[in-house]
């Protein structure tokens, strides 16, 4: 396929629409208190676990839905959803790979996610998540030989309940927002990691979450404890085969860094967006990210690349509370067709001498919209505090949009923030240049949003660098008409 | 090109005003170029500036001194080739607080905004600054630029930055920058190096700080008016 | 090399070349000079199928092969360089980088090995002695944060390094000054080869003092009114465009 201009530059078939044929549990559309105590239930939860959904589904049943995201999208109605979908051959206490469904196994083969331990990505462990249950998860007793606790999240709730107890909603409590509430009520499944003290993790972590069941939402619950002197660099990915109705996918994540501890937050994630001519079916993702960078001299760096869904809403944040804990937040939003994307996030400065950076970078082609919403804030507390932002957008034709909304806010005059932004465009004089030195199309576009993107491709672990630099690629193959 | 105050002068011909119930209009007939200064002191507090093809104005807003003031200014570039620029400076000291909004909106080819903002905030100021360049659809070729600059000298105040940018076109160029923060040690450092007392090296400091804003002022009865309220306020505020 | 038949091709609806013709064989070097408005950066932009531009009749012959309808990423790997008039910026993309990945593009459709980044480098170092280029060149951003001057010099350590069959100069001299103009034009000398050719597309006879033409053509009204030797370019400095066209 010859690509010649920037207008035919988009458009790629979305290779993971497909849907495995397995047998599944699936809890009838709807919610009550009803569901979630089923829900529970079903995952043989202790009694903390259900009390914990049910104040949260209360708390719910009293928020309203927020709608200032710049977005348009039809109403989310929540009683056309069922909140949970499992496969039917448990697998609750799985001793070993094999014993994982084979036509899951080939699933995610197909998605290139090695479950088997002898295909392994360079030594990187997953937990993969299928609808609402983790299926397996790969390295478990090698990590926990350096004492690193990594499992699913029910996992945890079931062997860990002290873990579970101190830090899940400590830094992400049900009250906090209204998808959090609802998540916290009807979370189903998600990743747990506990790094003791003094290790730094053998090898990369890694999730990945695919939604198989239509009409099911994704609700799952992470939670990230890196202790003293610690270090883990986790990896986040998720796909979804293409529907025609929309997918509600709301999750949860906490992080949780102690004295002299880094948590290292990836996620490149390629959701279905929605049919390109009309926009429908793709995923409604709504997440709550938060680290709480709680030791002195901690640190929680985000690093996403987002390439869509059909509206996308979070805001991965830090608070940062120990004196000298750093965050940062290095983002790639590409936006194309008919996606929304109200993005961004929140630097909460609270200790002393805590330093931010925040690089966002967002690309909009076709008729999509490009939201970046951004908090800095200082606190009074926060002396000598210092943040660097920079947001920068870039546009692919002339139908797309860029919207900025960043606020500062400072109470501390001893601190320093700084923030730039820019808007800038791909020109037609760029690419015939490119051409003019014999260079194709889409091989000039790649290399102008990669150019555009190296700030934060840099920051990414391994080979996922490669893989967002071909990513980006992918999803703007033939924009707008 | 000199300053006129909307108020007190006798406007230059091309500029019309009109007051409606969403403030004061001023509307720049085609290719007229005129300033204006802005005292917040006034009571109107929202002006909205309509620019034909080709009209040029700076518009320079001060407020120094007043216990709150809540004003927006917005501009709208109806005709191409048009240009609109914003200079703001706001001193405030005491437990003065500021709502400021300066809006530019790009709607014709060609057009070109710029704006600065600086504050100076001491004892339990607050400012709230929200400076928006919006681009639409049809308004090829925008140039927009926009600095906030604050400056904090005491713990009880507080500076609000709210920078955005709308752009529903593809064909522009829009930078836009917001710092807040002390003086610059290495700055003082230097002065001192030379023989300036700390006390004189702050003052010379933070005055060179608003003196960018209040030197586009032509008239030298109104700079120097301007000029000695803010050295006023400052010495005030750096003798804590 | 290169054979231009009653070629007419206009943009946005006008009609600037009118029935142009020219034919440039290997070995030689042709100067094209016109007032402004004559289409002299018309006729390089066609020659390079920049797409804004529609050719309505005659034929451009590349090798003996009908190159009008080629895409222009064809038309350089088939040997047609253009070093702009305006060259445009690309930040965030290497200069070193840009030009490797051209490279490789040139050596792909020649079946030849392509070249990795470390041998590459080599290859750029000895290229950029050419033009006088520093090394912080292969650093820098494609054109951001040039100068007029080395923005020129980029295009011809660009054409250094692909090696074009052949290059068409798009007014290389304008906004150069004395010193600038003469390490460009030295660059093009010592680019000239027996088996390549090279259009210079000029306003001011400068730049020919230094790039000796074969061959020079007085573009007009959108097509060649005259053409002779070297000697033709000094009458047209001394009379000017407008006693020419008489």
């Amino acid at each position: 396929m010859s690509v010649n201009s920037i207008e035919q530059f988009t458009k790629k078939e979305y290779p993971y629409g497909f849907q495995t044929a397995i047998e599944t549990d699936v809890l009838p559309k709807g919610l009550s208190e009803d569901t979630v105590r089923q829900i529970s239930k079903l995952k043989n939860e202790p009694p903390f676990m259900l009390e914990f959904r049910l104040k949260a589904y209360r708390y719910w049943l009293t928020m309203k839905e927020p709608h200032w995201a710049n977005a348009h999208y039809p109403a989310i109605d929540y009683q056309n959803i069922s909140y949970y979908a499992a496969p039917k051959k448990k697998p609750a206490s799985l001793k070993s790979m094999d014993e994982v469904d084979p036509e899951l196994k080939r699933t995610f083969e197909k998605l290139g996610i090695p479950l088997m331990e002898q295909k392994k990505l360079a030594g990187v462990a997953v937990d993969a998540i299928f609808d609402s249950v983790s299926v397996a998860t790969s390295y478990k007793a090698k990590l926990l030989e350096h004492g690193v606790i990594f499992c699913s999240f029910s996992e945890a709730v079931e062997k860990y309940p002290d873990l579970v107890k101190r830090y899940m909603g400590s830094v992400v409590p049900y009250t906090d927002n209204f998808f959090a509430a609802l998540n916290s009520a009807v979370f189903s499944d998600g990743s747990f990691v506990y790094i003791p003290k003094n290790t730094r993790c053998p090898m990369e972590l890694s999730s990945y979450f695919r939604i198989n069941t239509e009409g099911s939402g994704q609700f799952e619950r992470t939670l990230i404890i890196c202790e003293d002197n610690s270090f883990v660099s986790y990896l986040e990915g998720c796909t979804a085969p293409k529907f025609d109705s929309n997918q509600l996918h709301a999750a949860v994540v906490e992080l949780v860094a102690l004295d002299h501890a880094e948590i290292k937050y990836s996620t490149v994630q390629n959701w279905y967006a929605g049919d390109p001519e009309t926009g429908k079916g793709g995923i409604y993702n709504f997440v709550t990210k938060r680290g709480k960078a709680l030791g002195n001299d901690s640190k929680i760096s985000w690093t996403q690349v987002e390439t869509g869904s059909a509206i996308t809403w979070k805001y991965p944040s830090c608070i940062l509370m120990g004196d000298r804990s750093v965050g940062e937040f290095y983002s790639v939003a590409l936006t194309n067709h008919h996606q929304q994307a109200d993005t961004g996030t929140k630097m909460i400065h609270i200790g002393k001498n805590t330093k931010s950076t925040i690089i966002s970078k967002g690309i909009s082609a076709g008729q999509a919209v490009n939201n970046y919403r951004g908090l800095v804030e200082i606190r009074k507390s926060a002396v000598g505090a210092r943040n660097f932002t920079q947001c920068d957008s870039l546009l692919i034709g002339s139908t797309c949009a860029a919207h900025t909304f960043p606020t500062i806010d400072v109470r501390q005059p001893n601190s320093k923030t700084e923030h730039e932004a820019s808007t800038s465009r791909i020109s037609d004089d760029q690419l015939f240049y490119f051409r003019q030195r014999g260079i194709r199309t889409e091989d000039a576009m790649n290399a102008i949003l990669n150019g555009f993107c190296k700030e934060v491709f840099v920051e990414l672990p391994g080979e996922f660098a490669v893989e967002a630099t071909q990513l980006l690629g992918l999803k703007l193959e033939g924009s707008v008409g | 090109m000199s300053l006129f105050n909307l108020k007190k002068d006798k406007l230059p011909s091309g500029v019309t005003l009109k007051q409606s119930d969403s403030g004061l209009e001023v509307h720049l007939a085609r290719s007229v170029s005129a300033d204006f200064i802005l005292e917040a002191a006034e009571g109107v507090k929202n002006y909205r500036f309509i620019l034909e093809e080709g009209a040029r104005t700076e518009v320079l807003a001060f407020t120094c001194g007043e216990t709150q003031t809540l004003a927006t200014i917005e501009a709208d570039m109806l005709g191409k080739d048009s240009y609109f620029s914003f200079k703001g400076l706001s001193v405030l000291d005491d437990s003065q607080n500021q709502r400021l909004k300066v809006t530019a909106r790009h709607k014709a080819p060609h057009t070109t905004s710029r704006q600065l903002f600086k504050s100076v905030l001491s004892e339990a100021a607050f400012s709230d600054f929200e400076t928006a360049v919006s681009v639409e659809k049809g308004a090829s070729r925008a140039d927009s630029n926009q600095l906030c600059r604050n400056l904090l000298l005491s713990e009880g105040a507080r500076a609000v930055s709210r920078p955005l940018l709308n752009i529903d076109n593809d064909d522009v160029s829009c930078t836009h920058g917001a710092t807040t923060g002390p003086m610059e040690e290495s700055e003082l450092f230097y002065l001192r190096s030379r023989g300036l007392t700390e006390s004189a090296a702050k003052e010379l400091l933070v005055y060179g700080f608003a003196e960018e804003i209040l030197e586009v002022v032509q008239d030298t009865e109104v700079r120097s008016r301007l000029e000695s309220l803010v050295r006023a306020k400052l010495q005030k505020a750096l003798k804590r | 090399m290169l054979e231009i038949q009653a070629l007419h091709a206009r943009i946005d609806g006008k009609e600037i070349l009118k029935g142009f013709d020219l034919k440039v064989k290997a070995g030689e070097v042709h100067a094209i000079m016109g007032p402004n408005g004559s289409g002299k950066s018309t006729l390089a932009k066609v020659l390079a199928g920049d797409s804004h531009y529609e050719v309505t009749k005659g034929s451009i012959r590349f090798e003996g092969k009908d190159i009008a309808s080629l895409e222009p990423e064809d038309r350089a790997l088939l040997g047609i360089f253009l070093a702009f008039q305006y060259p445009v910026e690309i930040p965030g993309v290497n200069n070193a980088s840009f030009l490797r990945m051209a490279y490789n593009a040139k050596q792909k459709f020649l079946k030849r090995t392509e070249v990795d980044p470390i041998e590459f480098d080599e290859i750029l170092r000895e290229k950029l002695k050419i033009v006088k280029m520093s090394a912080d060149f292969s650093s820098r951003s494609v054109n951001h944060g040039f100068s007029g001057g080395e923005k020129k010099r980029n295009e011809i350590v660009q054409m250094a390094v692909l090696e074009p069959k052949l290059a068409v100069l798009d007014e290389t001299d304008s906004g150069l000054d004395i010193d600038a103009l003469k390490i460009v034009a030295q660059g093009i000398n010592t680019l000239r080869r027996p088996d390549n050719a090279i259009i210079l597309i000029t306003h001011y006879q400068r730049l020919l003092d230094y790039v000796k033409p074969d061959f020079v053509h007085v573009l007009s009204g959108g097509r060649i009114i005259r053409s002779g030797g070297g000697e033709l370019a000094r009458e047209l400095e001394k009379k000017g465009y407008e006693l020419i066209q008489s």
